[in-house]
């Protein structure tokens, strides 16, 4: 269900202009929000199918735990960032299509991750009340995992986003690894 | 944004010969994955009792191996007479796409009379189970904090 657009222009770093619009699905709202302009070192991927996507996180994992920046984040931080990773390139590919791209940008409280996609008209549809059999798990992971979250488009593309913590700072970490249960 | 980096990934036009690993030693079964680029590599092997089987499997569960790693999950099912053991000590990369294969395996049709049990010994595959919220809804042994010593698989000898 889409409410009604509420005609605030925003900014996407760099590329566009997009409206904001609000995606509420049952319990799990994902707002349309323009992509957070932040600096920091970027890392940008094209990934053309599924299979790209498994070796680029591959890459991303290696990269992250290099010694040069593994101490800016804990293994907990780096695992979701791999996750959300994942999960929103599996979507992007699945849902979205066109030319896909994923692009990180390393922060110092963690990470901005953004899956660009070529279905502005598709947003993002956490499922309601699906069988687990059948998929549908992959965005409520994300907003677990993430400080905030959104989405918004442009003529002909679509941007999903996620920011996620480095796991050092404790006042915005969410702790979805414990052991004792679901995080919140 | 200063740095920016370009990285493009490139289609591999190799791929591995098979996904299927052969353990030394004891009854080997194996499910041949069959196609190439699935990251995950399995085996499946007799279990300790009559009617049991055991599904280990090794690398990363996505998206990318997602309908691979369903067939060869269910084809370990239909050799399981009474239990299927999945073992996923080994498993180094742990998406929605791996919940999901594990909890369509456990209710398929097939799975009537028979019991499905997943052994998840890191919190890479435990914590995914905890976000989605199924840690209860599937019978997962070997949680990082209760799990057996190292080596102490419900393998085959």
């Amino acid at each position: 269900m889409l409410r009604d657009p509420v005609p605030s222009a925003t900014m996407v770093p760099g590329v566009a202009t997009v409206r904001r619009e609000d995606l509420i699905v049952s319990g799990l709202v994902w707002p349309a929000a323009a992509v957070p302009t932040e600096d920091g070192d970027v890392w940008r991927w094209e990934l053309p199918t599924v299979h790209d996507a498994s070796r680029v996180r591959m890459d991303l994992r290696a990269r992250l735990a290099h010694p040069s920046l593994a101490s800016r984040s804990t293994e907990d931080a780096r695992e979701g960032l791999l996750l959300t990773f994942e999960e929103l390139s599996s979507n992007a590919l699945r849902h979205g299509g066109g030319s896909v791209v994923a692009l990180i940008v390393a922060l110092p409280t963690g990470w901005l991750i953004v899956l660009t996609d070529g279905a502005p008209d598709s947003p993002p549809r956490p499922a309601v009340d699906r069988d687990p059999a059948y998929g549908g798990m992959g965005l409520p992971m994300v907003a677990q995992l993430s400080v905030d979250y959104g989405w918004c488009r442009e003529p002909g593309r679509k941007h999903v986003w996620a920011r996620l913590p480095s796991g050092l700072t404790a006042a915005s970490v969410p702790r979805p690894r414990s052991s004792s249960g679901p995080a919140n | 944004m200063p740095d920016d980096e370009v990285r493009r990934s490139t289609t591999s036009s190799g791929g591995h010969a098979s996904n299927v690993s052969r353990r030394p030693g004891g009854p080997i079964n194996t499910v041949t994955s069959a196609t190439d680029h699935t990251p995950f590599e399995v085996s499946v092997v007799d279990g300790p009792e009559p009617g049991q089987v055991i599904a280990r499997l090794c690398g990363q569960l996505d998206a990318a191996g997602n309908p691979v790693l369903q067939q060869t999950l269910l084809g370990a099912l239909r050799r399981a007479e009474r239990l299927l053991t999945v073992d996923l000590s080994g498993v180094t990369f742990f998406g929605s796409a791996g919940v999901t294969a594990l909890v369509w395996v456990s209710q398929h049709p097939e799975a009537a009379g028979k019991h499905v049990q997943v052994l998840a010994t890191s919190r890479i595959v435990t914590g995914p189970l905890e976000l989605t919220g199924l840690l209860e809804r599937l019978d997962v042994q070997g949680m990082p904090g209760a799990a057996p010593a190292p080596g102490d698989r419900p393998s085959a000898p």
